[in-house]
């Protein structure tokens, strides 16, 4: 069950004077839908191509499907990968349907009905030269270019990031699709937390070439809440355990913010005599907490 | 049939356990009433599978659910009893406490507030 389609190990990559990837170790099991966030400039990117074997790590490895070699050298292993990069790759002075149709060749298994029809639901106008299409279309495109041949690991640098609320819904519908197979694999890299929340399975944040939260998004859910005690109110011994956060002080109340609330922990005030209240917290939230 | 909001803090799974508990509880849904299939859940709010048949999987682990194969999942024949009313008042209890607790912050006494949750009652019934 726990198979693992992606598995990247101390991770370093620097451009001249700057370390963009800072030893970063994660791995991508098959059925996830990983989320990856982070401030621009974070690393995303260079993290998703270092991944793919597109650059080459200063130090670290990477492991897709088992197998160690660098994607560029290994066909099996590009079939089996499907690839939006966040600047489209697209031939301006080509077709749609004539670009999907150059893709098409190099795999055998290309699904020309799963592509037909998603071309007409997301209404991308495939006989118009690409270099007239919007930002938008073109982005479209180039996520169906790359779910032609079914990949089982599909990667996809800020998919969304011109599209509109309906193209993303469209979009967020046929992710749905892909995880209910389970056997079908997604990581991709967006800002839009709120369609992040709905759809993935696992949460990636970057902070400063680090991963900072790798972890399931119930989980990080779950484990994440802003408290609110009285402010004279002194919390039980050891409470630091709870993984404190911020901790402010607002109209006469300490607001505190945690990131390894447990029911044990809730007792514990209980039994110190504090009735705090405990608010959950948006991943949107929680993305600002970590960056406040 | 449900209402799932992803942008809560609380995790879907457990927004979706909530409801089904409380639809049970209330009678509303019955002992062999159908359930969504978790495709069908998934696409409709367009959230991640597994979210769902893991809240599935946790209410047939209580036995409030039963799975057969092939089949849609459905309410369990001992889940058919309504609870009793002071089990039904017990799940408010979380709700009390947080409604207490801002009514005091807003310096409000117990009559304003049951008032105010009388009428709330009365404009649901309608």
């Amino acid at each position: 069950m726990t198979e693992d389609v992606l598995n990247i190990e101390g991770l370093h990559k620097r451009f001249a004077d700057k370390a963009v990837l800072k030893g970063i170790s994660a791995s991508v099991q098959r059925g996830d839908v990983v989320g990856l966030l982070g401030l621009n400039g974070a690393g995303k990117t260079t993290l998703l191509e270092t991944a793919l074997g597109f650059a080459l790590p200063d130090a670290g490895s990477v492991n897709l499907f088992g197998s160690d070699c660098a994607l560029l050298v290994d066909e099996k292993l590009k079939h089996k990968i499907g690839f939006v990069p966040q600047q489209d790759e697209l031939l301006p002075q080509m077709k749609g349907s004539e670009y999907l149709a150059l893709i098409a060749q190099f795999y055998p298994g290309w699904n020309h009905a799963l592509i037909g029809r998603l071309a007409d639901e997301w209404q991308i106008p495939l006989s118009t030269i690409i270099q007239k299409l919007s930002l938008g279309q073109r982005q479209k495109l180039s996520i169906l270019s790359a779910l032609g041949h079914e990949p089982e690991l599909l990667v996809l640098d800020e998919p969304v990031a011109s599209l509109d609320p309906v193209a993303r819904r469209q979009f967020l519908k046929e992710i749905v699709t892909l995880a209910s197979s389970g056997a079908r694999t997604v990581l991709f890299s967006t800002h839009i937390v709120s369609d992040l929340e709905r759809v993935a399975s696992r949460v990636w944040v970057m902070k400063d070439g680090g991963l900072l939260v790798d972890d399931a998004l119930d989980n990080l859910k779950e484990r994440t809440v802003r408290l609110r005690v009285p402010a004279d109110a002194r919390l039980p011994a050891g409470f630091q355990d709870a993984g404190i956060l911020h901790r402010r002080t607002e109209h006469g109340m300490q607001v505190l913010t945690l990131s390894q609330w447990s029911d044990d922990h809730h007792q514990r005030l209980h039994q110190a005599g504090l009735q705090p209240l405990v608010e959950p917290l948006s991943l949107e939230d929680i993305f600002l907490e970590l960056h406040a | 049939m449900f209402t799932l909001n992803p942008q809560s803090g609380i995790p879907i799974y457990k927004q979706l356990i909530d409801q089904v508990r409380l639809l049970v509880a209330g009678g509303q849904l019955k002992a062999g009433a159908e359930l969504p299939s978790v495709r069908e859940l998934a696409l409709t709010h367009a959230v991640n599978p597994m979210t769902i048949s893991k809240a599935y999987s946790l209410l047939e682990a209580e036995g409030l659910l039963e799975r057969q194969r092939g089949k849609p999942m459905t309410v369990a024949a001992q889940a058919h009893s309504k609870e009793s009313k002071t089990d039904r008042l017990h799940r408010l209890q979380p709700q009390a406490e947080q409604l207490a607790h801002a009514a005091k912050q807003l310096q409000l006494s117990t009559e304003d507030v049951l008032g105010l949750v009388r009428r709330a009652m009365e404009k649901d019934h309608d």
